[in-house]
C-alpha cells in the first residue's frame, strides 16, 4: 500500500465504491438478466406474463388499434338507434342521467361523466343519448325512456 | 400512426422482452443515487416501464421505425424518465459525495478550472460560507460513513462479497471490476454480477436504515 493509499479518508473509500459500481454494465445475456432479476426477487416468468397481458390491455383499449370493419360495424350499429329529436332539452339530459347511473352500477364509466351538460347543444345532446342507448343494450340494461 | 409501425408494435415479442426492460430499469435505479433510498414518487422499474410502452402506443412519445429498432427506442425512454425522476424537485436533496466525480463537465475545461482557482485566492471566504462548507462537508463524512458500514454489513458472511470489499477498503485495487476480476483471479463477468449483488444489498440495508430514523 503506498502513502496516498493509507492517507485515504472514509469519503475517499466510500467514492472508490461508487466509482466502481458506476463501472458495473448492463445485464445483457439471457443468463445475466435472469441471475439479475432473480437477485432482484423478480419471478421472470410472471414478468413475461404480465408484459404480454399489460401490452394486450394497451391494445385492446387503443381506438388506434381497433380493426376499421370493427368499428365501422359498430357505428352502424349505434346509428340503428332512433335519435330522440322531437325530445325537448329536458327530457334529452334527464334521459342522460337516467343512463348514466344505470350504467354506473355495472361499472361502466361513460366518457361523458365529467362533461357539463348546460354547455353542450341540443344535437350534441341527442347524439350523445344514442351512444348512452347503445351501451345501455350492449350491457343488458333495459331503458323504459318513452 | 402508420400501419407498418402498427403493425411493428403488434408483432414485437412483448412477453420475451418485458424482463429485459425491467432488468434494464433496474440496472438504471440502482446506478442513480436516490434522496430517500427510493425513487420517488411511488415508481418501480415496472411502473416507469409500463408508462414508457403506453407513451409509446399513445406516440406521446414518438418511436421512428427507421431510426432503431423498439427494444433499444424503451430503454430510451426508461432511461430519460428515469433520469427527469432522479432531477426532480423530490429527490434533490441528495449531498454530492465527491463533488469531482462523474459528470461534471468543467473537468474536461482545465482552462475553465485554472481560470477559476486563481480567481478564488483574491476571494475571502464570508463567516456563513465557512459554516454551510463545515455543515457540508459533515454531511459528506456521515454518509460516507454509512456506505461503508452498509457495504461491510452486506457482506458479511458472503466470502464472494467481503474479498470484494476488502480489497477496495485495504487499497489494493482501483475502482476497476477488471482490475479487481485480475487480483481475485476471477471472471470479470463474476466480479460484475458480485457487484451487483453488493450494490443491491448495501442500499437496501441503507433505505432500511434511513427508514428506521
Amino acid at each position: 500500500m503506498n502513502d496516498n493509499k493509507s492517507k485515504r479518508t472514509d469519503v475517499d473509500i466510500a467514492s472508490e465504491f461508487d466509482r466502481l459500481f458506476d463501472e458495473i454494465p448492463e445485464p445483457n445475456t439471457e443468463e445475466e438478466i435472469r441471475a439479475f432479476l432473480e437477485e432482484a426477487n423478480y419471478d421472470v416468468e410472471k414478468l413475461k406474463t404480465a408484459g404480454a397481458i399489460f401490452v394486450r390491455d394497451l391494445i385492446a383499449s387503443n381506438w388506434r388499434f381497433a380493426n376499421i370493419q370493427d368499428m365501422h360495424d359498430v357505428a352502424e350499429e349505434i346509428n340503428a338507434v332512433p335519435l330522440r329529436k322531437g325530445w325537448n332539452r329536458d327530457q334529452i339530459t334527464s334521459a342522460i342521467k337516467k343512463i348514466t347511473i344505470a350504467l354506473g352500477t355495472t361499472g361502466t364509466q361513460p366518457a361523458l361523466a365529467f362533461r357539463n351538460l348546460d354547455r353542450l347543444s341540443d344535437s350534441d345532446l341527442i347524439t350523445i343519448l344514442q351512444e348512452l342507448e347503445y351501451t345501455a343494450r350492449q350491457n343488458g340494461i333495459t331503458t323504459d325512456l318513452d | 400512426m402508420n400501419a407498418y409501425k402498427k403493425q411493428l408494435l403488434l408483432d414485437f415479442p412483448w412477453g420475451e422482452c418485458y424482463p429485459k426492460l425491467v432488468a434494464f430499469a433496474e440496472w438504471r435505479i440502482q446506478g442513480m443515487r436516490w434522496n430517500s433510498g427510493v425513487v420517488p414518487m411511488g415508481h418501480t422499474a415496472e411502473s416507469i416501464i409500463q408508462e414508457a410502452i403506453a407513451k409509446t402506443f399513445s406516440e406521446e412519445r414518438n418511436w421512428k421505425p427507421e431510426e432503431g429498432d423498439l427494444l433499444m427506442w424503451l430503454k430510451y425512454v426508461i432511461k430519460s424518465e428515469i433520469s427527469h425522476l432522479a432531477e426532480s424537485i423530490t429527490n434533490r436533496l441528495e449531498v454530492p459525495l465527491d463533488p469531482d466525480d462523474g459528470s461534471d463537465s468543467k473537468d474536461d475545461e482545465p482552462e475553465f478550472k485554472q481560470a477559476q482557482s486563481s480567481a478564488q485566492e483574491f476571494f475571502i471566504t464570508s463567516p456563513e460560507e465557512i459554516v454551510i462548507n463545515a455543515e457540508t462537508e459533515e454531511l459528506r463524512i456521515i454518509d460516507a460513513k454509512s456506505k461503508i458500514d452498509a457495504l461491510l454489513e452486506a457482506s458479511s458472511g458472503y466470502p464472494e462479497l467481503e474479498e470484494i470489499v476488502y480489497t477496495i477498503l485495504d487499497g489494493k485495487c482501483g475502482p476497476k471490476p477488471r482490475e479487481l476480476a485480475q487480483i481475485l483471479g476471477k471472471p470479470v463477468e463474476e466480479i460484475y454480477q458480485n457487484l451487483r449483488t453488493l450494490r443491491r444489498k448495501s442500499e437496501k440495508i441503507r433505505s432500511e436504515v434511513r427508514n428506521e430514523r
